[in-house]
């Protein structure tokens, strides 16, 4: 955990505490005027980034121009939005924060107003959301319709906050116990072992490591959010759900990451596969916005590919399953989640350097 | 009540629950804080303390 992450921690820890001491959505403001200072100490640009944005989106949906050229004002907003997230990660001269998460946020709002699934929110309650203290650094991607009955359902009781408070330590120590400490040994430990082998054996331990390394580190971080906002009051979504307990590929990526998972499912596979009529053209989508979310690259393009057609192949099996006993078919199918995720990094280093070659 | 100290309710008397998630926590606490601080910082408070 870095030193960053630990002052936007203690500056979420200050916004509970207003938000606890000040009732009503009052409370909550507070805590957006400490997210905004707090961001802005650590990276006046990423501040300035997220205020104008919130305000440009907000103020772009509840114009009355806007009302009758919704489709025209989503398109271009989210052009520009996604524009600017890959544009920030050129410059990295700069430190970025939360603009992964808050212009996910951004489409999200947009995409539902476009539907008219939701009215136009107010400014007030937009920045509420998008300034929410603990979820700026890294998520959960929480959406507006549920955050909004959150806030109007809050009432702080000592029960909430305790099991908050419970959340935020096992987030802690899934975090710095586990991710920064245990898990890294161990991946030290093995790469030791594994030096004599192969460069893709090399590659498939690393990957393994890595998986358990970020579940680790981002379930935490998740805990520790989903945890501060439960201490002031507010129910948030979850964002991983036991996905070692994963039946299968499919079942896998709607326990991971959840909010980015339905995210994806809501304003990708779904458009696109009804656009195409295409199932496998809506998950390859899907897939690709999920890579490139985490980083513009060869290396997520071949991921995406990579787990599109994993999935393609759990829908197959499950349409045409292999005559075997139901238990095995059931244990072949659980075993075949890690193996085929831990495969990624080998598979995929094996192809770029093939090319490359 | 917090959903560990309702698991272990569940298995064990709730005297023995509360003193066992307490030494949970207090050994989860100064885990936490340990590793968060590195032994360098500690070196640095305590030659603070001996001036």
């Amino acid at each position: 955990m870095t030193i960053a992450a630990l002052f936007l921690f203690c500056a979420s820890l200050l916004g509970v505490v207003l938000a606890i001491c000040i009732e009503g959505n009052r409370g909550l403001d507070a805590m957006a005027v400490v997210a905004l200072t707090s961001v802005a100490l650590l990276s006046p640009a990423s501040a300035v980034w997220l205020l104008a944005s919130s305000v440009i989106v907000v103020s772009a949906m509840r114009n009355a121009w806007a009302e009758r050229r919704k489709g025209l004002v989503f398109s271009a907003l989210t052009a520009v939005l996604t524009a600017l997230l890959f544009a920030t990660r050129e410059l990295d001269t700069l430190v970025w924060i939360g603009g992964a998460y808050f212009t996910l946020r951004h489409i999200h709002v947009l995409s539902e107003w476009w539907t008219g699934r939701i009215c136009a929110p107010r400014c007030a309650d937009y920045l509420r959301y998008q300034l929410f203290a603990p979820v700026i650094m890294a998520g959960p991607i929480h959406r507006l319709p549920h955050f909004e009955r959150q806030c109007r359902r809050r009432r702080v009781s000592p029960a909430q906050f305790f099991c908050g408070a419970e959340r935020v330590l096992i987030g802690f120590a899934l975090t710095v116990v586990l991710a920064s400490w245990a898990v890294r040994r161990l991946a030290g430990a093995a790469n030791t072992l594994a030096i004599e082998q192969s460069a893709f054996i090399r590659h498939w331990v690393d990957s393994a490591f890595d998986w358990l390394h970020i579940y680790c580190s981002f379930a935490g971080l998740s805990a520790i959010a989903i945890g501060l906002a439960l201490m002031c009051g507010l129910v948030l979504e979850e964002n991983f759900r036991r996905p070692w307990a994963a039946r299968n590929l499919i079942d896998f990526w709607s326990r991971w990451h959840m909010t980015l998972s339905h995210w994806c499912r809501d304003y990708v596979f779904r458009p696109v596969a009804a656009a195409s009529r295409n199932a496998l053209v809506g998950l390859l989508a899907a897939m690709l916005a999920m890579g490139f979310w985490h980083q513009a690259s060869a290396y997520y393009l071949l991921w995406a590919i990579w787990q599109s057609l994993g999935i393609a192949l759990t829908h197959m099996l499950r349409r045409y399953p292999p005559a075997m006993p139901a238990s095995l078919a059931r244990v072949l199918a659980w075993a075949s989640v890690p193996l085929w995720l831990t495969l990624t990094k080998p598979v995929v280093l094996l192809v770029l350097h093939g090319v490359a070659a | 009540m917090t959903p560990l100290f309702r698991t272990c309710k569940r298995r064990l008397p709730t005297w023995l629950s509360a003193v066992l998630l307490s030494g949970v926590y207090a050994a989860l606490l100064v885990l936490i804080i340990t590793l968060l601080i590195p032994p360098t910082t500690f070196g640095l408070i305590y030659l603070d303390i001996g001036r």
